[in-house]
């Protein structure tokens, strides 16, 4: 999608020129994430050339789809409801421990003996990439049977059984504990089955342990285990959604759990079968703490949170994990305390501090752990935490990073042989190393987009830490923008000036909205998804406001409808 | 752990047949293998263990000078000198399936190491870039691994990182296209699997006990792939593809389950739960994991093994390891040294060797019929790419050791011709008996590599 929104309003011809060997985010290999100033190697070459032995690959100089693969459609209502197939996705190993917690009671995270999610665009819950693995299967039936033999004692209660014995209660009960975690009403033809399969196993175990082995098998059901839309045809391969998938995709886009009783509840009279409804129940549900949870989790993932930081020589492990919690404190704090406005995400001066941070912050050490405003003009917003500037350690890595992150500009991936390393005269600053990108035959295809932007981060080494001169050079943070965005473009001086750029730019707004639809949605944005996401878009340009962004979701149609292909009606 | 390595040869006590799910008796072909020396006849079977470490080498540190087999050691391979005349360094050895593909260097580094082919991506970005092909490990565990419980052991250090975009990163083995296999890197966890093939002997109550609780755990597998089957219809084409994974990968499972013997090798003491996911841990993940390893080799668990040292662009941070070889080592991550590849990266490697040799050592001292483990085992020691700057594919430093009744060890062998991964692969192929004459894409095939095969 990003493609499409953005791409028609910047001169793609520049991009594709741009293209060649540029640098990808946290990934990679290009020429940038090479050592830094400590790495000198005096009397290597500085040209930028292939390695000796090898030759360079074909590279793709096409950012992703063309632009114009749908011609621009009519969004209002009336004309229909455009929505691309969604792939099939599953609960993802968070959401797995909080629906097995709230299913069950406590459990001690069981997930996270699970593989560890790949992570497609930045996100680790895109459908596209959720194979099942071999490893799944062993984990998720080693991860069964450990819930069902810590729940089965607690059969009676679970399953409501009030003064009725286990056998007793199993057969007439099952169907509504299966509502809770198949988060829909079983069919008769289930019902049946499962009971049946309780009823076999108790001819030869102890209630008890029938229950048990039932459990198991339900918790490895991909009723369970995958967010199964049949929905409500609608003809031409549409389908609405029903009730009971509308809440669960609610509860998981706004809690990152399974619906609640009360919510499967409203599913079931109805009451979330229109738009409004919907809204409503949105909106509601965003006063519930959890909330929090999910969008911290979206804007984690957005800004690398758990990308791997660079650490000053002898710095104490106690710094990384001060800067981390640091990075998801601020997010709390945008988000719950002042209001989660995109301005504020990129000027906010608010940060928790502790000691340690304090002195990399340059501000006076508190006795407690405490919030404090950072320097004025040193430290606008999310993108000057510690955190993000040592994870993105070098401009091209900064670069990149506000390039496809906060303005959706698509990169194609780096070279495969690397070319050698900008400079490393011990004498020259970061600048002036990467401004070798500038006077290469590289240059002027590669880099020139990418570490302008990255030299405004100049003020912060690659540890993150505030100069103002390197080698006895004063720094230039100095650049000048020329990205074919005309709200970004321009001028600026500095990481200050940049981040009140982006936060008054409608590029950096769309791009979080593009973003939020990909986290929430599970799946990148296509071309037929236009409507959708331009109302997240323009409720965002309107409002500034987060939350709104959330509520806009579930009014566009690839929230509550869905396409399916090789199905026929 | 209890010593397995004793050098002594085991009297085991003579397991008991169990009966399989489906009431077929299970035939035990290993039990042979710990009558020891004196009464055996019977030829050990050859395993094959890949380990792997990424980011390259610091190439003047470790390739000899002297080609053949008064070749020399350099310091990166200094550990291994005690196995000099056991192994072959290999040099002129080009991961040429590489060569030539789009995409970036460790990408395509760790899809083509063991498979010689291509990824997924087919050119275009935006997929995980899996391999497209099967690689060797599994390829030849489906010719050796069918009579063992366990077809291959896949673990390592930090060994589960997620894949990310289109880098599969710690992804080296797959069972076919797009389907990789996660290395476990818990070492409590391959403890634990292990144990449920390698249960002690206990009364005949408790083996009742344990064949019915088989028999439950099998219906409820059965069940599922039941609700699998059904939960297909209301899907369009892509999602009944994503359930045929879960259900393809369930049957085999359920198969795993079903084949479950216990045997009564030597207990071993569960590893201490120490995070596997700390860089400082690296020593006791790889430690512990070798010996788990060595333990599923010996007792005929597995013939087939990969241990990995996390992945492509390795982040672990030597300078929180502590090992003498380490002094003096950068605080920066692995991969940002191995940009530039010098006598830190040197003693990285070193540290690796240690550990290969630490690993060979032990599987010397285990009395098999014919020779030791170590004989009756061959060890790859490789890394997907050459140097860490260039991310080349040619002249990967590959190292074999042990195989001692199939390979001409003791020597430093270059090739100056073609010779290429795909070649390495039908070479040991060739180790084992498998007269097969290509693998990987079939257009880096030169055959079999003269010199390594006695």
């Amino acid at each position: 999608m990003a493609s499409v929104v953005r791409l028609s309003r910047i001169d793609t011809k520049r991009i594709h020129a741009v293209a060649l060997c540029v640098f990808l985010v946290g990934a990679t290999a290009c020429s940038g994430e090479l050592g830094g100033p400590s790495s000198a190697d005096p009397g290597s070459p500085t040209h930028m050339g292939t390695g000796p032995g090898s030759t360079l690959p074909p590279v793709s100089t096409e950012i992703a789809p063309p632009p114009s693969a749908l011609p621009p459609v009519d969004c209002n209502p009336q004309a229909g409801r455009f929505v691309a197939p969604s792939p099939l996705r599953r609960l993802t190993n968070a959401q797995y421990n909080q629906s097995v917690q709230a299913l069950v009671g406590e459990m001690s995270s069981p997930a996270d003996a699970f593989p560890a999610e790949a992570v497609l665009g930045g996100y680790d819950n895109q459908g596209a990439s959720q194979q099942v693995q071999r490893a799944h299967v062993e984990r998720w039936e080693s991860a069964a049977q450990t819930i069902a033999a810590a729940a089965a004692p607690r059969g009676r209660e679970l399953l409501k059984c009030g003064e009725r014995s286990l056998a007793d209660c199993v057969p007439a009960q099952l169907p509504s504990f299966g509502l809770r975690l198949f988060r829909r009403p079983l069919s008769d033809e289930e019902q049946q089955r499962y009971v049946g399969f309780y009823t076999e196993r108790a001819k030869t175990a102890t209630p008890e342990r029938a229950f048990e082995l039932t459990l198991t098998a339900m918790l490895l059901s991909p009723h369970f285990l995958f967010l199964i839309e049949r929905g409500i045809p609608l003809g031409n391969g549409l389908y609405q959604l029903t009730g009971y998938e509308v809440a669960s995709r609610l509860s998981f886009a706004l809690r990152g759990v399974a619906p609640d009783e009360q919510l499967l509840a409203k599913a079931g009279a109805g009451q979330l079968d229109t738009a409004e409804a919907v809204a409503l129940e949105a909106r509601s549900l965003l006063n519930d703490a959890s909330t929090g949870g999910v969008v911290q989790d979206f804007v984690g993932q957005w800004i690398g949170l758990r990308d791997k930081s660079q650490l000053p020589p002898g710095a104490s492990d106690k710094l990384a994990e001060s800067a981390e919690a640091e990075l998801e404190w601020f997010i709390r704090d945008w988000y719950g305390t002042r209001g989660a406005k995109v301005s504020d995400l990129f000027l906010s001066p608010r940060a928790w501090v502790d000691a340690e941070l304090a002195e990399s912050y340059g501000v006076t050490p508190p006795s407690q752990p405490s919030a404090v405003d950072l320097p004025a003009g040193q430290r606008p917003g999310i993108l000057t935490r510690l955190k993000f500037l040592s994870a993105h350690a070098n401009p091209p890595a900064r670069g990149s990073f506000v390039l496809s992150r906060v303005l959706c500009m698509h990169l194609p991936p780096p070279p495969a042989v690397v070319p050698e390393a900008p400079s490393d005269n011990p004498n020259a600053t970061t600048r002036e190393r990467f401004d070798v990108h500038a006077t290469n035959p590289c240059a002027t295809s590669c880099h020139s987009l990418i570490d302008p932007v990255g030299f405004a981060f100049e003020h912060y080494d690659q540890f993150g830490l505030w100069r103002d001169e390197e080698k006895g050079k004063p720094i230039n943070a100095a650049v000048e923008l020329d990205l074919g965005l005309a709200d970004v473009d321009g001028s600026l001086v500095g990481a200050q000036q940049l981040a009140e750029r982006l936060a008054s730019s409608r590029s950096a707004g769309d791009c979080l909205a593009e973003n939020w639809f990909k986290y929430s949605q599970g799946r990148d944005a296509k071309p037929e998804d236009q409507c959708s996401v331009k109302r997240l878009q323009e409720s965002l340009a309107r409002t500034g406001d987060v939350k709104e962004l959330i509520v806009e979701m579930t009014q566009m149609d690839a929230f509550r409808f869905v396409r399916k292909e090789g199905l026929g009606q | 752990m209890k010593r397995i390595a004793t050098g002594k040869p085991r009297t085991l006590k003579r397991r008991t047949l169990l009966r399989g799910a489906f009431g077929i008796s299970l035939g035990l072909p290993w039990l042979e293998m710990f009558a020891g020396p004196a009464q055996a006849q019977q030829k050990d079977p050859l395993r094959l263990v890949i380990f792997i470490h990424p980011n390259g080498v610091f190439t003047e540190k470790w390739f000899p000078t002297i080609t053949g087999p008064g070749y020399d050691l350099k310091f990166s391979l200094e550990p291994l000198a005690p196995f000099k005349d056991r192994m072959i360094v290999l040099g002129g050895v080009d991961g040429e399936s590489a060569m030539g593909k789009a995409g970036s260097g460790h990408t395509l580094a760790g899809a083509h190491l063991l498979t010689c082919a291509d990824t997924m991506r087919d050119g275009k970005f935006g997929g995980i870039g899996y391999a497209n092909s099967i690689s060797f490990d599994q390829h030849l565990a489906g010719h050796i691994g069918a009579d063992t419980p366990i077809k291959s052991l896949n673990t390592g250090v930090q060994a589960d990182q997620a894949a990310s975009d289109d880098m599969p990163r710690a992804r080296y083995s797959y069972e076919g296209a797009d389907r990789p296999i996660v290395p476990q890197h818990r070492p409590q966890q391959v403890f634990d699997n292990l144990s449920g093939f390698a249960a002690p002997a206990g009364d005949p109550n408790q083996e009742a006990e344990r064949a019915r609780l088989r028999q439950e755990r099998l219906s409820v597998l059965d069940f599922v792939q039941d609700d699998l089957q059904r939960a297909t219809s209301a899907l369009g084409q892509a999602d009944k593809l994503r359930l045929e994974e879960y259900l393809t990968h369930m049957r085999e499972f359920e198969q795993v389950v079903a084949n479950q013997v216990v045997l009564s090798c030597d207990a071993q003491a569960r590893p201490e739960d120490l995070d596997p996911d700390r860089d400082e841990n690296l020593p006791f993940v790889t430690d512990s994991m070798l010996k788990l390893t060595q333990f599923a080799m010996q007792c005929d668990l597995t013939r087939v093994a990969v241990f990995q040292i996390n992945g492509e662009q390795s982040y672990i941070n030597y300078g929180r390891i502590d090992d003498p070889i380490l002094d003096g080592i950068s605080g920066e991550g692995h991969h940002n040294i191995s940009h530039h590849p010098n006598d830190d990266i040197a003693k990285i490697c070193q540290l690796h060797s240690k550990y290969v040799a630490e690993y060979a050592t032990r599987l010397d001292s285990v009395v098999e019929s014919t020779g030791t483990l170590l004989d009756n085992t061959i060890i790859l020691y490789t890394n997907a790419i050459e140097d860490g700057q260039k991310h080349n594919f040619d002249n990967l430093p590959h190292v074999l050791l042990g195989g001692k009744n199939v390979l001409n060890t003791g020597q430093y062998l270059k090739f100056d011709g073609p010779a290429t991964n795909n070649d390495l692969f039908v070479t040991l192929l060739q180790a084992f008996g498998i007269n097969e004459t290509t693998f990987g894409e079939a257009e880096h095939v030169n055959g079999v590599l003269p010199g390594i095969l006695a």
